[in-house]
């Protein structure tokens, strides 16, 4: 999953990605969820990058959130009369052409860049828990069918079935949270899949089922929240992944339409302004909010699997 | 002043042109040459740069054109994407207009008139005269069986052939003799003058072995012409290369010894590439590239950027006046008039030319604002003010979303184009914006230009009348007939006449009425009233917006010179007097 | 194996069926078409009404959409790829011409990685929190957090640009005919920026596994041994630890494969590249079918391909795994 698809580091996830036969890793098994995450946050703090990451993310979050009611500018108003100034006092990441303000289109954009990873790795996520939570606990054929759904869909040419999707359907919000989700969800399948048949057999679940717990209380209150952690990690990694992906669709020209900003959208918009113009702040903002963004994201995901697989630390 | 032809007769008086840069259609019946030859008014080019003059042209050396767009075909004759165009550095016309918009023989020995019994008087036969002498790149003699050819390549069924409708009209094509055709038509062909130019140009007989030649004919591909360069190869998204023709009718020339095309289909990279000095042009640049480029060539990079005067294409906005395509439901916002004038009033044209495209633009208001008939109505006056009172007059009223509402409707539309423009899309945000002051929301949805340009049968938006707002370049044409025909309520495209072509569905019956009297006439005075009348109904209608009409230019490196743009296709057709001065 | 093999092959068949005929529906469905005239833009953007019916005849574009779909399934079992609509050549010609170029920038691209992220890796996890392994990781995150069409440009804005060191665009100097030495050192300069930007990613992230993998191992009991027996560092290292840690690393390697050749789609746009990404996005555009189409199987075939290798590779390593 390196490629531009997919750019997150693959050792993060619990499955290196295997093919369909290679045995999926199970997550660590751990006791009652509870303990597990105070356990885990525990843990987690030890990993000062991550920590600190986390902090940059929130910030991050709260800007985009709140930042745009602060500032003057509005992220779409143009005018003229302040086009293409550098960074200034009065605007800090500089204009652009339409003499709109850098600042307030970087966290107006970065609202929706951050909005669509979330919501892509959301999609993504459901359809892989429940795919995966449907074949390990079903078994058999069902559990055979689907895994081969799973099969198909790692097959696709990932970013060409973006670039299809997108052309045929048109750019917006939903056809990229769709786009990216769908072609993401196999990962998190297998995670549950493995999960679910490792934990299946164990004894809190014979014990559960035994006192005569429903399957389906069984599969929410037991199973899942144990196979919970490798997929935190999997969709914080995801996040990052969708975020890049959807700047690649920006410059293909499959991007958000005008006049919203995304991070992605704005580093294609920059093109000629920074190499003919000189205009380097135009590309520079919101290139450093991608990079601070996907690398913040990465530190998490590395804290996070520290966290919950302390094995790893302590060896 | 270097040209293409080897020795260009004195411009002939009275010749005139039909353009056809943006519009295939020859103009319909009802003009005649009489009329058409008295009715040239100065409204080409008159080319500002002119030839360098550097010292004395070398042998030797290449030239790269940087080509955004790659086309299917290199042979004009089987393809109508704007790459093929290029073909013309390896295939000649038999005429070529110049600057002014007159036209020169090429591979015609002299232009057909009524003086010299070209044209036949009751203007149905128009007797072409070849150059003697000319030869195909092959060796093979150019002749009068070429041109016959090529007319019975389009005639054949089997053919899949991309030529405008003026070749329509014809009934026959004769050789009478080995440098003499006659062709005769089934109406007054005004373009006449356009059969087998650069968009049609003569195939060789010799190397067909049936008239039936599709598309994926290798010579379709790879043409082989007249001209001052020969196609050699052709490696797919990467490069078409041509080498001298050895065989040109100018022994002197072409000075370069070949010229390398390479397809760069990322606009902003090509111009910086250019820029930096590693192509020696650019086909095509667009007024929104102008900026760039001239302050490059400012700011002492070595690049000449050479503008065309006056107004070019006009950058509409087609308003769609049904609904959904249905002629008989007018549209729910856009049918109204006053929505219509409201938005007219309410575009800041000069802001866009001014802070957008640099000053490289004109306001145009015209529904014909180029060529013989230009009619003079200047752009609606910027005034947001008047433009609210005409909404709030009309009853939409203001919504709290700043949206203005009326019976339930709110004033949003989409506002489409081809996706990927930047510069487009720079403008876009401007004209959404002066629309968003006024009450009127437009949502920007730009798609692939095969989603809008698709035909009836493809379910392309534009023919099917799905869309509100669409904008995209037309307009610039000498003679209007085929232009003005193109709004008639009779040409309203649907299930039984797909091929129609009035896309904004504007129905009437004063604007058809004027139309159909231009046609039907031979008097240009009578006709030009007429085009007036037509003008004033479509700008009191306004059933498409001129947003600005865009400037027209050509690019090229130091490192050529000879380049030479009195023609109407700019600096193309020159390619024979190119050469490089290194060192 | 030989069995699982075959089955795994067999399973790419429907695989392939149900991609290319979504893909042929979505394309129907959609507004437009290949016949699309275009605006022009200095040309005419009209044919006249029987040319255009001429060649929906010639290509069954008024057939129905399953007959389309028969059509060209049943050829392509025959061997026929179909011809562009677009170019009238055939999509094979189209395919081989572009094929080669996209794997030797991809071959050079996943040479790279390989040579640089795997000692890199190994390093970092050998001397962990050292100010190599912290620079390592540092870098790394770099490259995975540059969108690579940005990187791409900002590299070419810097060497051919403003210092002019590096061709921008192509693959070989349209102006002077090289040959010989010379013709390689042209090539070679036009690949340096290509490459750099796909191997950027890609190694980046590899050498975070291949840095996760060894430590993986080094933690071992067995390393702990070799190490406790006094063996020299180096050899446990290569000889004992790598053997165990390449079994992911080789997994990981085998499917990055596919990933470089989708990747090159963004290089091959800002470089100018004429590979098969940007044959991709031309035929998306211009709904060339039969192109399209071509160019979706061969990359799924790609992909399964790698799959599978990546499968065989992991159980010949890995004598544990046996295949079901």
């Amino acid at each position: 999953m390196m490629g531009i698809a997919s750019p997150q580091p693959a050792p993060s996830e619990a499955t290196p990605r295997p093919a369909a036969s290679a045995p999926a890793l199970a997550g660590e098994v751990h006791g009652e969820p509870r303990s597990l995450l105070s356990d885990a946050w525990r843990q987690f703090r030890k990993h000062k990058l991550a920590v600190g990451s986390l902090a940059v993310m929130i910030l991050m979050v709260l800007g985009v959130i709140v930042g745009p009611m602060l500032i003057a500018y509005d992220p779409e108003r143009i005018d003229f009369k302040t086009k293409n100034e550098p960074p200034s006092l009065a605007h800090p990441m500089g204009t652009d052409e339409l003499g709109r303000d850098q600042l307030v289109r970087v966290l107006d954009g970065g609202r929706v860049s951050l909005a669509v990873a979330l919501a892509a790795v959301l999609v993504a996520v459901s359809v892989g828990v429940a795919v995966g939570a449907l074949a390990g606990f079903a078994g058999g054929l069902t559990d055979n069918l689907l895994m081969r759904l799973v099969d198909v869909f790692y097959s696709l040419p990932g970013l060409f079935v973006l670039i299809l999707l997108v052309t045929l359907l048109g750019p917006g919000f939903w056809t990229i949270v769709i786009a990216l989700g769908v072609l993401r969800w196999m990962g998190t399948a297998r995670l549950v899949r493995a999960s679910f048949l490792s934990l299946r057999e164990k004894e809190f679940v014979e014990a559960a089922r035994a006192i005569g717990a429903r399957r389906w209380s069984i599969v929410v209150r037991h199973i899942l929240p144990n196979a919970l952690s490798p997929i935190i990690v999997a969709a914080t990694l995801g996040i990052a992944g969708a975020i890049l992906t959807e700047s690649a669709l920006s410059f293909l020209g499959l991007g958000f339409q005008p006049p919203q900003a995304t991070w992605g959208r704005m580093l294609e918009e920059a093109q000629r302004p920074v190499i003919t113009d000189g205009q380097w702040w135009r590309g520079f903002f919101p290139g450093l909010m991608i990079f601070i963004t996907v690398l913040s994201v990465n530190y998490i995901g590395d804290g996070l699997r520290d966290a919950v697989d302390p094995r790893r630390v302590e060896r | 002043m270097v040209h293409a032809t080897a020795a260009p007769q004195a411009a002939h008086e009275h010749t005139n042109v039909m353009d056809r840069r943006l519009h295939r259609r020859g103009l319909l019946a009802g003009t005649t040459a009489a009329a058409m030859l008295a009715a040239l008014r100065g409204t080409g080019l008159s080319a500002s740069a002119a030839a360098q003059d550097a010292g004395e042209p070398t042998r030797g050396g290449k030239a790269v054109i940087a080509l955004i767009q790659e086309p299917g075909q290199m042979n004009p004759f089987f393809n109508v994407q704007s790459g093929s165009f290029l073909s013309t550095l390896a295939l000649d016309p038999l005429f070529v207009p110049d600057a002014d918009g007159n036209y020169l023989p090429v591979l015609a020995a002299e232009v057909p008139t009524l003086e010299n019994g070209g044209i036949s008087e009751d203007f149905l036969t128009i007797t072409y005269k070849l150059r003697d002498g000319i030869t195909w790149s092959d060796g093979e003699p150019f002749t009068a069986d070429d041109v016959v050819f090529s007319f019975e390549i389009y005639k054949n069924p089997e053919s899949t052939t991309a030529l405008g409708t003026a070749y329509e009209l014809i009934e026959s094509v004769t050789a009478i003799d080995p440098l003499t055709v006659e062709v005769k038509m089934s109406d007054i062909n005004p373009a006449y003058l356009t059969l087998w130019d650069s968009e049609g140009p003569v195939q060789p007989k010799h190397l067909f072995e049936s008239s039936a030649v599709t598309q994926e004919h290798p010579l379709a591909r790879l043409p082989v012409g007249t001209g001052p360069f020969v196609f050699t190869d052709w490696k797919t998204g990467d490069e078409i290369t041509l080498t001298r023709n050895e065989k040109y009718r100018d022994p002197e020339r072409p000075y370069l010894d070949g010229v390398t095309i390479k397809i760069t289909p990322e606009k902003e990279t090509a111009i910086a590439s250019f820029i930096a000095g590693e192509f020696d042009t650019i086909y095509f640049i667009t007024t929104g590239d102008l900026p760039t480029l001239s302050a490059a060539q400012e700011a002492g990079d070595g690049i000449v950027v050479a503008l065309q005067e006056g107004p070019s294409h006009v950058e509409w906005l087609w308003l769609n006046m049904s609904d959904n395509g249905d002629p008989g439901k007018p549209h729910p916002v856009l049918g109204d008039p006053a929505i219509r004038e409201a938005m007219d009033h309410g575009i800041d044209r000069q802001t866009v030319i001014d802070e957008v495209l640099g000053g490289f633009g004109y306001q145009v208001g015209s529904f014909i604002y180029a060529g013989w008939a230009a009619v003079d109505i200047p752009a609606a006056t910027y005034d947001p003010a008047l433009a609210n009172s005409l909404l709030d007059e009309a009853g939409w009223v203001m919504g709290d979303d700043g949206v203005r509402v009326k019976d339930g409707v709110r004033a949003s539309l989409r506002y489409q184009t081809i996706a990927g423009d930047q510069t487009r899309e720079l403008y876009q945000q401007v004209v959404q914006q002066n629309m968003k002051d006024i009450g009127i929301e437009l949502v920007i949805e730009n798609v692939p230009s095969n989603t809008i340009f698709g035909s009836w049968e493809e379910g392309g938006i534009f023919m099917r009348g799905d869309y509100d707002i669409l904008m995209s370049r037309a307009g610039y044409f000498v003679d209007p007939a085929s232009w003005a025909k193109d709004f008639t309520s009779d040409q309203i495209p649907s299930d039984e006449f797909p091929g129609g072509f009035n896309r904004v569905r504007y129905q009437s019956e004063a604007f058809d009425e004027a139309v159909n009297a231009a046609a039907q006439t031979l008097d240009q005075a009578v006709r030009g009233e007429a085009y007036t009348t037509a003008a004033q109904q479509f700008a009191a209608d306004r059933p498409s917006l001129p947003l600005y009409s865009s400037a027209w230019g050509w690019t090229w490196n130091e490192r050529l010179q000879g380049v030479d743009t009195a023609f109407w296709e700019g600096m193309w057709p020159s390619s024979a007097g190119w050469y490089v001065n290194e060192g | 194996m030989g069995h699982y093999l075959v089955r795994r092959t067999l399973q790419a068949v429907p695989l392939l069926i149900a991609i290319s005929a979504i893909i042929f529906v979505m394309l129907q469905m959609t507004p437009g078409g290949p016949l699309a005239t275009g605006e022009g833009g200095g040309r005419s953007a009209r044919v006249t009404a029987e040319d255009l019916q001429r060649l929906r005849n010639k290509y069954g574009l008024d057939d129905p959409l399953y007959v389309q779909y028969f059509h060209w399934g049943s050829d392509l079992l025959r061997g026929d790829w179909g011809t562009s609509f677009n170019t009238g050549l055939p999509v094979l010609t189209m395919i081989g011409e572009r094929l080669p170029t996209t794997l030797l920038v991809m071959g050079l691209s996943f040479l790279t990685t390989l040579v640089l992220a795997i000692p890199i890796g190994i390093l970092a996890a050998v001397r962990r929190y050292s100010i190599f392994d912290y620079l390592t990781t540092t870098v790394s995150f770099l490259g995975i957090a540059i969108p690579s069409f940005w990187f791409a440009l900002m590299l070419m804005f810097i060497f051919s640009f403003t210092l002019g060191w590096l061709p921008s665009v192509g693959l070989s100097d349209p102006r002077v005919e090289h040959s010989g030495m010379a013709a390689v050192i042209d090539r070679a300069q036009h690949l340096i920026m290509p490459v750099a930007v796909l191997a950027l990613t890609s190694t980046a992230s590899l050498t975070r596994y291949v840095r996760a993998a060894m430590l993986d191992v080094i933690g071992q009991d067995y390393v702990r041994t070799a190490q406790a027996k006094g063996l020299a560092e180096r050899t446990v290292i290569l000889v004992h630890a790598l053997k165990n840690g390449a079994i992911p690393i080789v997994t990981v390697l085998a499917l990055e494969l596919p990933d470089l050749f989708i990747g090159a789609v963004i290089v091959e746009s800002v470089f100018a590249i004429s590979g098969m990404g940007r044959l991709f996005i031309e035929s998306a555009n211009l709904r060339d079918y039969p192109v399209l189409m071509g160019v979706l199987v061969i990359t799924a075939i790609l992909v399964v391909t790698f799959n599978l290798i990546a499968d065989l590779l992991y159980a010949t390593l890995d004598p544990r795994i046996r295949f079901q």
